[in-house]
């Protein structure tokens, strides 16, 4: 199996035999890199000097049995909001094109600590709005692979990182994990530090991350959050089949029929298994849900961006420029009753877990789209973003034009361990061990 | 009716304020997310909420 090709798991079990060394595993990473990047684009940019010093350190420490962590010389991709010291950290944006940093985010702080190595910064949309990032979909080239958290799911996708960062403000990470056919998680709201990382609505962004397995989601978790989140849920508990809630109604009635038809075919395998799936209904508030996370967003988003679009609004581009001038104008008092009728449906979804382990739900509206216009609907995940409860994506299956679709587990806050096994156990069943051709 | 008027003057009341902030030329551009917020801010208006129900600033949790 080449280096790059690896899990987090599967090269940290080397690393710490003896088997592999990080500068390596780094080396197999930038080939990797060198031969696709030209058609995927999913780097801003990379630092292969950099990476191969600290992955130099790193095989020393390794030698001298000094492991930091079981992401101890593992390349993990890091999207381009998150602020790297001395690496440039552009948002997206032509307006933050030479803009370095002078110290790094929290969450890279942590990673850099545990022993990651940084092979660059992935391509991001505009300030992780709508405006799309060139990246293309791994599955396919004339796809895209989803956004806000492009290049992050492209990387890895395609074999180029076993890990990236991410982030989550409506669907960023759990869409993009879909479109490419990996596992994308997006914990509880501020469960991991978002210092650092360049806001585009407070209340409703999140930290996340990209791997190709759940397995590896509960190591970069336990890096990130402290083992002490995931210490409920040992491996044994993965034995026990879960509880599943199924949410119809406007997920049944807006998805794209190969999204639904992906899923019924994921919840009969998962029953067969053992798992029960009980129908589960949506919450009175759901109805408002969409309007009122709407309406955080766009006030927020204009807030962080008001006074740069004063001075600058002719270089923001068309979608970022339109949702920053339309925010402005949301009042107060309407801003205020959404963040209401949030406490509300919290509440309610709280209620809604209580007979079950995690609800399930298409990971996306439709397949990746044709194009890199639209990174894709995010109305299937903005509701648990709008809540903040913690969500994990997994690959269950092909549309008939072979690109991947996701289910999506939502479960309850703080309660990360709980939802990793459930979605490892519904790993094992599933059992999508599909990756793309090479373009 | 009145249901539709309300939320039509919801609309147009956004549509306004984008023609006295931006341009005309501008706000038309903006028409499509202008709609969009002023459906949302309607039926955010519309939803019916008890008096204690306050605004939700995060969950405020931890670990248990």
């Amino acid at each position: 199996m080449k280096a790059y090709r690896l899990t987090i798991a599967e090269a940290s079990e080397l690393i710490s035999g003896g088997k592999l060394t990080p500068t390596e595993l780094l080396e197999s990473v930038f080939g990797r890199i060198e031969r696709l990047e030209p058609k995927l684009e999913a780097w801003v940019s990379l630092d292969k000097e950099g990476a191969m010093d600290t992955a130099e350190g790193l095989t020393v420490e390794a030698e001298e049995g000094m492991l930091r962590s079981p992401i101890h010389g593992i390349p993990i991709g890091v999207k381009d909001i998150y602020y790297t010291e001395g690496i440039k950290t552009t948002m997206g944006s032509p307006l933050y094109r030479d803009f370095v940093p002078s110290y790094d985010a929290e969450t890279v702080k942590v990673i850099k600590e545990a022993g990651a190595v940084i092979p660059g910064k992935t391509e991001t949309t505009e300030f992780a709005a709508f405006d799309p990032a060139p990246t293309r979909n791994p599955w396919n080239l004339e796809h895209t692979p989803g956004g806000s958290s492009s290049g992050s799911a492209a990387a890895v996708s395609s074999g180029m990182v076993p890990a990236a960062l991410g982030s989550q403000t409506g669907g960023s990470v759990i869409r993009p994990a879909a479109f490419c056919g990996i596992v994308g998680m997006k914990p509880t709201y501020d469960l991991i530090n978002r210092c650092g990382v360049f806001p585009l609505s407070w209340s409703l962004d999140h930290v996340g991350f990209f791997t190709r397995s759940v397995e590896d989601a509960r190591i970069m978790l336990d890096v990130l959050a402290g083992k002490s989140m995931t210490q409920v849920s040992a491996p044994e508990i993965e034995t026990v089949a879960p509880r599943l809630g199924l949410l119809r109604g406007y997920f049944q009635e807006n998805a794209h029929e190969e999204v639904w038809l992906g899923l019924e075919a994921a919840v009969e395998k998962l029953r067969d298994a053992g798992a029960e799936v009980l129908e589960t209904p949506l919450p009175e508030s759901f109805e408002v849900v969409h309007a009122a996370y709407s309406l955080i967003f766009a006030s927020e988003a204009a807030s962080v961006h008001e006074e740069e679009f004063r001075r600058r609004r002719s270089e923001y581009r068309l979608k970022m420029r339109s949702q920053i001038a339309a925010g402005l104008l949301v009042p107060a008092s309407a801003y205020l009753r959404a963040k209401r009728i949030r406490g509300r449906f919290i509440m309610e979804v709280e209620a809604l877990l209580r007979g079950v382990d995690c609800v399930l739900t298409p990971s996306s509206v439709t397949p990746a789209l044709r194009g890199l216009e639209s990174t894709g609907d995010p109305a299937f995940n903005s509701p648990w973003s709008f809540c903040g409860f913690p969500v994990i994506s997994l690959p269950c299956g092909l549309t008939k034009d072979e690109l991947p679709l996701g289910i999506q587990f939502t479960g309850r806050p703080f309660r990360e361990g709980e939802l990793l096994a459930a979605a490892g156990w519904c790993e094992g069943v599933l059992k999508f061990p599909n990756t793309p051709r090479d373009p | 009716m009145k249901d539709r008027q309300e939320r039509g003057e919801v609309i147009d009341s956004i549509l306004s304020m984008a023609r006295e902030s931006y341009s005309d030329e501008e706000a038309e551009q903006m028409r499509p997310i202008l709609e969009l917020i002023g459906e949302a801010i309607w039926r955010v208006q519309s939803f019916k909420l008890d008096q204690g129900e306050e605004p939700s600033s995060g969950l405020g949790g931890g670990m248990e």
